[in-house]
């Protein structure tokens, strides 16, 4: 079909690979671009669009990677923004990744792109393991009985990639008619009768109309949109009570016939070019074998927890040290640079702004950095390898009980990382509820950035519990995400209800390159959004403490100690009513590390004065509760820009910031006041 | 699954009268059914909840009505029983043609199960019903029903066991999602384990794994093999 192919130079080629999730999909996107790629957003919804560029000859090659989905129904923002560009983007060769040795699905997805009219490539991805499993397949009598060129792969050992860039050069201006699925007497007399009353009202013609016609009798809510927006709603309404009326007479629902019928082309596809063991003589494979001990009734959960421990073992202890270097790499040049400016004989403010404002800032955001790094290295491994999904399947049980998807962990686990990785890992939930609820609470996981704020408070304070006091506070914010979960469910979301319908795909050793790529993406994506506040609050506290011009840096006159001050009392039941600490939480809303910075400047002690001061200044109590209100409170500004982009709407973005901020006063209230009761305050 | 019916008259009637409607206009709506029934649109929405909580309607927020298959079947047989009591006053007893109506619309709620079956067995014996009657098809469904009773949902099948699917009877999203992954009429699956706390369970399904949850199972019909 291609329709809405545009003019292009004769040796550019534009491609799109789709396909089911788990067929390699990915990894073949990587073979072919390698590292000449790039994410963006498809507009509109908070789907990744990745693009890359590849080469072949003397071609050059776009790849646009769509969303993997089992289906092009329009069930979720990854199955519309597949099927639009399918239908209306502009393309000119679709390469459908099909996992071999996962036939019957994954032709489920290919007869839905057939339908549609779509060009493709039929590309038996995994042929390795098709072969292993004893699955043959018959190339020509598929290609044949699908009207497609089909090309076997390997895309992890990039086998098959230079044939079937040959292929993709050479059917770049194919165009085939679309695929016909008998769906028996009743839905075609049915068809017909749509498809006249779709000519009548002059219907769009730039998409398949026999597959708007089906999709029209399956009830598909975006096209009945389509329908509408085309021909009008009175129109529409004809066309809908036709199906409607026909329905009722019908013995099972349309849908339930027409998926029917798709399978059972299919069945008879794979009958004559499959040979493959019967259901019940598949032998049993090594993931099955590995199944039996992860999932295990007793060893299924120990082994979950060993696996989570592990990986932020790996996050911490081997990330700490480096953010060492980093900070003492930025100390280092901060102090040349001063120097250096001061023997210039520039003068002492602007040589503070460039050292502490400047360069200060750019070492704010890379100390982000190896946490991230290491986090999305460790997830990206537990991906790849196929233990995330069953860790999701370990752990269902407690997340439904939450009202969530077991794979909701994911982005909870990575919250105690950064919370914008982890409200961007929230991408991986299907239904938008699930997803807003994990966005929600997931502030309420400590992210490492609280941490230093945690360590500098009980070191001074509480130096003989000091672990125990940073993980009360750790547990305490999962106590308060799981009562901030069910109040959601009960309020926000009543009736609606997730499910857990999940493939478990086999296990597969990562890839490095499929590893460092996703680690990359998550650094660039963190750099690009974080970064970019996390350096322009770094900047803008160094000019707030300098304003009005004159005053010394960072006190009682300056803008942000007038603020401070302003705002103390509302603090004071809470115990630190000081307006050093209103003014540390203030700017820690632009980043949480950056309250114990800010404490540092308006107690005005250096590096090991601090803690005298905090000493002095706070009442052990009073510094808990303190603590409380960071780990609670309003989230830094990256997460609220992450949530933001997210969600796409600023509704969820205040409701998360201002729950939380009630949320944390009334907690340290409780802590404090309480605390006052039974005596805990002397 | 046979449909008990134990619905109040007025009901019935709304069942009756979105079966209707339906068929008439190709959709239903709560203003519809209130003028034809001749009373107030806040009684319909009580009773299109009731109808809902018994499953026998489904209705998306503002949407149309819509009648679930249950509902469907059960909304027939009522249609089906005021043919078999009409046909039974205006043949054999010789009732006149407007009575006999009015008659069936009273009586039908009231009928039980064994007067209309002893009726049916009467008009059938008496050559009084046209092939395409409508009560035809209801023994015929019946017989089947019995035929097929060892239906089971899949969530009572046991740890190894297989079993092939005959019906989702979940609904909306649920629904195509689990048809999307493959389980639809006739796949066979095997389920292969359940999770360490009792739930979820992984199944085995076209050639590879799928989990789902129990109360997911519990929507699947199956037939053990």
């Amino acid at each position: 079909m291609a329709l809405n192919k545009s003019k292009r130079k004769n040796n550019e080629v534009k491609i799109a690979l789709a396909g089911n999730p788990n067929s390699g999909k990915t990894t073949m996107f990587n073979e072919l671009t390698g590292s000449r790629q790039h994410v963006g957003n498809w507009p509109g919804v908070t789907v990744e669009k990745k693009m890359g560029r590849a080469s072949y000859q003397n071609y050059s090659l776009e790849v646009i990677d769509l969303p993997g989905t089992y289906s092009l129904g329009a069930y979720s923002d990854d199955e519309v923004v597949a099927r639009d560009f399918l239908t209306t983007g502009d393309y000119d060769v679709v390469l459908n990744i099909i996992n071999s040795s996962n036939l019957d699905r994954n032709l489920y997805f290919t007869v839905q792109l057939l339908e549609m009219g779509v060009d493709l490539i039929a590309v038996l991805n995994m042929a390795d393991e098709a072969e292993k499993k004893g699955i043959k397949i018959n190339k020509n009598k598929l290609a044949k009985m699908l009207g497609t060129s089909v090309v076997e792969t390997v895309a992890s050992r990039g086998r098959g990639i230079d044939k079937l860039l040959k292929e993709t050069v050479q059917n770049r201006d194919l165009s085939e008619a679309a695929l016909k699925i008998d769906y028996g007497r009743e839905i075609e007399d049915l068809i017909s009768e749509v498809l006249s009353m779709l000519r009548e009202f002059n219907f769009t013609d730039q998409i398949n109309q026999r597959w708007a016609a089906v999709k029209l009798i399956e009830h598909d809510p975006e096209a009945v949109k389509l329908l509408e927006r085309e021909v009008g709603a009175s129109k529409a309404k004809k066309i809908k009570s036709l199906i409607a009326g026909r329905e009722l007479k019908a013995e099972d629902d349309f849908d339930n016939i027409i998926i029917d019928k798709k399978y059972e082309f299919i069945n008879q596809v794979i009958a004559e070019s499959v040979s493959r063991p019967a259901f019940d003589q598949e032998p049993e494979n090594i993931s099955d074998k590995i199944d039996k001990v992860i999932t295990n009734k007793y060893l299924g959960i120990p082994i979950f927890m060993v696996v989570m421990w592990s990986i932020f073992k790996f996050t911490f202890t081997l990330g700490d040290p480096l953010i060492g270097y980093i900070e003492t790499f930025f100390e280092a040049a901060g102090g040349w640079i001063g120097s250096l400016l001061a023997g210039a004989g520039v003068s002492p403010l602007i040589s503070s702004f460039i050292t502490d404002g400047i360069i200060g800032g750019v070492g704010s955001v890379l100390v982000f950095i190896p946490n991230i790094f290491l986090l999305f290295l460790a997830i990206g491994i537990l991906e790849d390898s196929g233990y995330m999904s069953r860790a999701a399947y370990v752990m269902d049980k407690v997340m439904s009980k939450l009202g969530l998807h077991g794979k909701s962990f994911i982005p909870m686990i990575v919250g105690f990382g950064c919370n914008v990785p982890g409200v961007m890992a929230t991408r991986t939930l299907d239904s938008k509820r699930d997803r807003i609820i994990s966005i929600l609470i997931n502030p309420l996981m400590s992210c490492s950035a609280r941490l230093p704020v945690y360590v500098v408070f009980a070191g001074a304070l509480f130096p003989n519990h000091a672990g125990t006091v940073v993980f009360s506070l750790y547990a305490l914010g999962i106590v308060m995400a799981v009562i901030m979960a069910g109040v959601f469910n009960k309020i926000l979301f009543k009736g609606e209800r997730s499910h857990f319908v999940m493939e478990l795909p086999p296990y597969r050793i990562p890839t490095l390159k499929g590893v460092f790529i996703h680690m990359w993406e998550k650094v660039g994506a963190f750099i690009k959004k974080a970064g970019t506040i996390i350096f322009s609050v770094v900047v803008l506290i160094w000019v707030l403490a300098n304003l009005p011009l004159g005053v010394e840096y960072a006190s009682a006159e300056s803008l942000i100690g007038q603020f401070g001050q302003l705002i103390a009392p509302l603090f004071k039941p809470l115990g630190f009513g000081s307006w050093q600490a209103a003014s540390s939480l203030v700017f820690g809303i632009l980043a949480k590390e950056v309250v114990v910075g800010t404490l540092g400047v308006v107690y005005a002690a250096g590096e090991g004065g601090l803690r005298a001061a905090l000493t002095t200044n706070f009442s052990p109590l009073a510094a808990y509760s303190f603590l409380t209100m960071v780990l609670l409170y309003t989230p830094c500004i990256a997460t609220l820009g992450a949530i933001k982009s997210e969600t796409q709407s600023w509704k969820w973005t205040l409701v998360t910031a201002s729950y939380l901020f009630v949320l944390a006063w009334i907690v340290a209230f409780v802590v404090y006041q309480g605390g006052m009761l039974i005596g805990l305050g002397a | 699954m046979e449909v008990k019916l134990n619905l109040s008259e007025s009901l019935e009637d709304y069942l009756e009268a979105i079966f209707d409607l339906i068929k008439e206009n190709g959709s239903a709506r709560v203003t519809d059914i209130a003028n034809r029934l001749h009373i107030a649109a806040s009684s319909v929405n009580q009773g299109l909840k009731k109808l809902n909580q018994e499953g026998l309607v489904s209705q998306e927020k503002y949407g149309p009505i819509e009648l679930t298959n249950a509902g469907y079947r059960a909304a027939e047989k009522i249609r089906c029983k005021h043919q078999i009591i009409y046909l039974f006053l205006n043949r054999t007893l010789g009732v006149s043609e407007k009575k006999a109506d009015n008659d069936a619309c009273g009586i039908e709620h009231a009928l039980s199960e064994e007067s209309f079956e002893k009726m049916v067995d009467y008009l059938i014996k008496n050559n009084y019903l046209a092939e395409q009657n409508c009560a035809f098809k209801l023994k015929e469904n019946k017989e089947e029903k019995k035929m097929t009773a060892e239906q089971i949902m899949l969530d009572k099948i046991s740890v190894g066991s297989k079993a092939k699917i005959l019906k989702v009877q979940s609904k909306g999203r649920l629904k195509r999602k689990l048809m999307d992954m493959g389980l639809n009429r006739g796949a066979l699956v095997e389920v292969k384990g359940k999770a360490p706390m009792g739930d979820p369970i992984e199944i085995r399904v076209r050639g590879y794994s799928l989990s789902l949850r129990q109360n997911e199972a519990a929507e699947i019909l199956v037939k053990e093999v």
